[in-house]
């Protein structure tokens, strides 16, 4: 009975989404007062209905109700509570549910709180986000249904990936489907924004928060999965330049050129075009990430559905919405007006190379993640794009982003205003610059690390300046959103930090240890004191106790565990973090010598400075949020002045 | 399903409704009825493809507690397995349910998690036959070698029941594996004399010790040199070997295992006489001892057998 009422009320979502886009649509068209609250209401019934679904979902797992095909599929009764509730997003069906309430929660919140003081606007965009809920509800309907049934019910589930059991990545779906959803806002309103035919200025203020929200989730929600990644996947990386991981920064670099193209388009009605093919663009490029994740044309540890004929679906969502909104761009854009124009050396110019520079970076990155998969299509097999092409080529333009960076908050709009004041600050800031740059050639790190570092050095010294200079703004609103761009600039210093420390990383040492042995790195001599058997709920483990001694004594346990419903075996590294860095130990296979003796095979490495990737990750969530919380605020003064 | 039908009706109308609600008092006045039937008919054709209205809701606690109430043997092994856990689930202080887990692994080949499902049983409660259980389970992982772990368990439960006749056997296995045959034999026939004469277990063990300890002993790499000669004869090398053992028995230094050796390679030759000869011979070097004149008597029975069918 659960799974059926959840069912029907996913299909009420979908019959409410419909109402959704045509009462908006009338409401826009016409101006009825009564088809708004139509489809505002539908909107909140909409979401109402998928918020209970998925409240459905996440009993049917808690009940270990195994007639579900999906609780079966991804869940197991020895499973922890907080996994069960995990796995009800940790399949295809599950997720595609939270994407859809997700989708579904960001209609009602536009049709609450957007736009209050342009109703038409705001009901075209409803309606268009009742037209996205269409797609991807029946979608979740009609081929991807989580409330699908067993005739034949099986004893027992088949469990939850273990890789996927785990805290980073039980959170890190839900952060990232809310900055891949959140787009969608943009989207609409863009779309609106071409259809009413208003002008760049308007669409911009009213995506502007929408998007700094969404790719703030969107940062959170990546830098989540690659802390899972460097603990969980065994090895120390963070970054594999995966495909989906690709699909994941492409609309992340998008969105932020987006947000700020979108504070030119508001400020002086530049890059209005540019700013509403961008919103567009960074939804499309989400559902692109959806499509790479879910339709089975690639291999990934991401990858959780290998189903083309879902694929297939998709694809025609990725259509509709990357046709239906470039067409109406090429047909309207004309519209938005061509702003007030700006001087080679202000504000607006510095905003149009950065949004260059990104999106180049996101066009290297596209080409480099699709080439595979269009050689594949014109049946060259085995074709594979590697780390190596995309450091090479995003590393230069994020090298010149870094530059750049810390110039543009001090130019003027609009008029030129490089002044000798500037010429000898920026100046200045090349002697943190060089010294960054001593420092990653004193730790070895390769040429491209180093000029990396000095790079960083330059920006954090301007950034710093940035907060010094505009220490005297006033108004809360004012201080919020200054504090957030210098902590999103500081946190992508820190990122880059952080990247450059970790490519010093010394070679892992791995050898087989039995109990009373050592391992000696630079600095580190551990010992396997012992192994013990560490068996959880639901998996089988060995723990090693290893003793690290370097000054002083301390221990690590790493486990190597087996899931038997899964039939996986998984590494749980250990870690000691300092602020020198990680040392990093994972525990392999157990071997018999031909003396009997069992030794275990101890993967030891020690990995720089790691802390600045998750500094920097916080750094830019908290910078985002308080941008946020700036905007917010300064909407609300402007509404008491209206 | 009537209750199904109720929620999904009260569910829609009061979503429907909710939505359409502004429209309740505008003209025409079919508008709203319209809406809401509009609406509830989409979601209920959406609703309908794919549903099963008719198929239960079997959430584990349900599915257990049917588990529970049935007949144990009329339950398939999956089913069994699964009954046992939810014993143990109930109560995971139930040792014997452990142990009765472990044994339904074992026998599905999941050693390892039978391994821990036999080491929980020992954990609650010390059992010769679950240690010994145990050790069967590390043999089975290990491909067949008696690891430590294994020696441990098996010298632990013939500590605690002397008359199990398992771990003397695979204990033996042990001394043989390491290549002390010697030790193997002596563990073996003291193990096959112990055992009473009804135990099924005798002969099952007596067969295996004479399998095991008659194997020829011979160096496979110098086989593999000798036989890629061009003068490589093999049934000159059995004869040959036949004959050291003749000399080793003639001589009185011929161990057990010579004896058994010597009586299979006669028996495989065909010689029966030759055969009971040397069983003979066997049966004269060993009388004093029970173990190895069981094992005797078994191939004696059996050189008889083939004899009857010769003739």
């Amino acid at each position: 009975m659960i799974a059926e009422t959840g069912r029907f009320l996913v299909a009420l979502a979908f019959a409410l989404s419909i109402l959704q886009l045509l009462s908006g649509w009338r409401a826009a068209s016409i101006g009825s007062a009564p088809a708004m609250r139509i489809a505002a209401r539908s909107a909140y019934g909409a979401l109402a209905a998928a918020v209970i679904a998925f409240g459905l979902l996440i009993i049917l797992f808690l009940q270990s109700d195994f007639s579900v095909a999906y609780v079966a599929g991804h869940s197991h009764v020895d499973k922890p509570l907080f996994y069960k509730i995990a796995a009800a997003w940790g399949g295809h069906e599950g997720s595609m549910l939270l994407w859809c309430v997700m989708l579904v929660g960001v209609g009602a919140a536009l049709a609450r709180f957007a736009l209050r003081q342009d109703e038409q606007l705001k009901n075209r965009a409803v309606s268009i986000q009742g037209g996205l809920q269409i797609l991807f509800l029946g979608f979740l309907a009609f081929a991807s249904n989580p409330f699908d049934r067993l005739l034949d019910v099986p004893l027992q589930g088949a469990d939850l990936n273990p890789i996927l059991q785990d805290p980073a990545l039980a959170i890190h779906p839900p952060t990232l489907y809310i900055g891949y959803v959140g787009l969608s806002a943009a989207f609409s309103l863009a779309v609106a924004g071409l259809i009413e035919g208003r002008g760049g200025r308007a669409i911009a203020a009213a995506l502007r928060p929408w998007s700094l929200f969404a790719w703030t989730a969107l940062t959170a929600g990546i830098a989540l999965g690659a802390w899972w990644a460097y603990y969980e996947l065994g090895w120390g990386g963070w970054w594999f330049w995966d495909p989906v991981e690709n699909a994941s920064f492409m609309p992340w670099l998008v969105a932020a050129a987006l947000i700020h193209s979108a504070i030119a388009t508001e400020k002086s009605g530049n890059f209005a075009g540019w700013t509403a093919f961008l919103a567009i663009m960074a939804f499309t490029m989400s559902t692109m990430g959806a499509f790479l994740v879910r339709s089975g044309v690639l291999t990934s540890v991401h990858a959780f559905a290998l189903d083309p004929e879902r694929g297939l679906w998709i694809l025609g969502i990725m259509t509709i919405l990357a046709g239906g909104g470039l067409t109406l761009f090429a047909f309207r854009s004309g519209r938005l007006g061509h702003g007030d124009g700006f001087a080679l050396t202000s504000r607006e110019a510095f905003i149009g190379v950065n949004n260059l520079l990104l999106a180049a970076v996101a066009g290297t990155v596209l080409f480099g993640t699709l080439y595979p998969l269009v050689m594949t299509a014109f049946g060259v097999s085995g074709v594979s794009v590697g780390a190596a092409y995309f450091n090479a080529t995003a590393t230069p333009f994020l090298a010149a982003l870094l530059i750049l960076l810390p110039i543009a908050p001090f130019l003027p709009w609009k008029k030129d205003g490089f002044s000798r004041r500037l010429a000898l600050r920026s100046t200045l800031w090349i002697l943190p610059g060089v010294l960054a740059g001593l420092w990653a050639f004193l730790i070895e790190a390769s040429p491209v690390a180093i000029a990396a570092a000095a790079f960083a050095g330059w920006t954090l010294a301007g950034v710093a300046t940035d907060l010094w200079h505009h220490r005297v703004l006033q108004g809360a609103a004012a201080r919020f959103s200054l504090t957030g761009r210098v902590l999103a600039h500081a946190g992508v210093v820190a990122v880059a930090l952080g990247a450059v420390a970790d490519s010093t990383g010394r070679p892992e040492t791995v050898r087989a240890l039995a109990e009373g042995e050592q391992i000696e790195i630079p600095g580190f001599t551990l010992t396997l004191d012992g192994v013990r058997r560490a068996d959880g709920p639901n998996y089988l483990a060995d723990e090693a106790r290893i003793v690290v001694e370097n000054g002083r004594v301390s221990e690590l346990l790493p486990q190597r565990r087996y899931y038997a419903a899964a039939d996986t075996t998984t590494r749980e590294v250990a870690i000691r973090s300092g602020l020198g860095g990680d040392l990093y130990v994972s525990l392999g296979e157990p071997r018999a010598r031909d003396s009997g003796e069992i030794a275990y095979e101890v993967r030891v490495t020690f990995n720089p400075m790691v802390w600045l990737l998750g500094l920097g990750a916080i750094m830019i969530v908290l910078g985002g949020t308080s941008a946020s919380i700036g905007r917010a605020l300064s909407r609300r003064q402007k509404e008491r002045v209206s | 399903m009537i209750l199904l039908a109720i929620i999904l009706a009260v569910t829609a109308f009061v979503f429907a409704g909710f939505a359409v609600w502004p429209s309740a008092r505008l003209q025409p006045r079919w508008l709203a009825p319209s809406l809401l039937a509009g609406l509830a008919s989409v979601a209920g054709a959406t609703y309908f493809t794919g549903a099963q209205p008719q198929a239960p809701g079997v959430p584990y606690q349900q599915a257990a507690a049917e588990r529970m109430a049935a007949n144990p043997d009329a339950l398939g092994p999956a089913a069994q397995m699964e009954r046992l856990r939810d014993i143990l689930r109930a109560d995971e202080t139930d040792a014997v349910a452990w142990a009765q887990l472990g044994r339904m692994l074992a026998r599905s080949e999941r050693e390892l998690e039978a391994i821990n499902a036999f080491q929980r049983s020992l954990r609650l409660e010390l059992n010769a036959r679950t240690l010994s259980d145990l050790g069967q389970t590390f043999i089975n992982l290990n491909d067949g070698q008696v690891t430590d772990e294994a020696r441990a368990a098996f010298e632990e439960a013939q500590r605690m029941d002397p008359a199990l006749p398992e771990p003397g056997f695979f204990l033996g296995l042990q001394a043989f594996q390491s290549g002390d045959i010697d030790a193997a034999e002596t563990i073996w026939l003291d193990l096959i004399a112990r055992l009473d004469d009804r135990d099924p277990y005798k002969i099952l063990i007596s067969e295996q010790v004479f399998q095991l300890l008659s194997q020829p002993q011979v160096n496979a790499g110098a086989v593999e040199a000798a036989a890629a000669s061009e003068d490589f004869d093999p049934r000159q090398r059995i004869a040959d070997m036949v004959q050291r053992l003749e000399a080793r028995v003639a001589d009185g230094d011929a161990g057990f295992a010579d004896h058994l050796r010597l009586i299979r390679v006669r028996g495989m030759l065909g010689d029966n006489e030759g055969g009971m000869d040397a069983l003979q011979a066997a049966r004269d070097r060993f009388a004093e001892s029970e173990g190895a004149m069981t094992i005797l008597d078994l191939l004696a029975a059996a050189l008889q057998t083939d004899e009857g069918q010769g003739e």
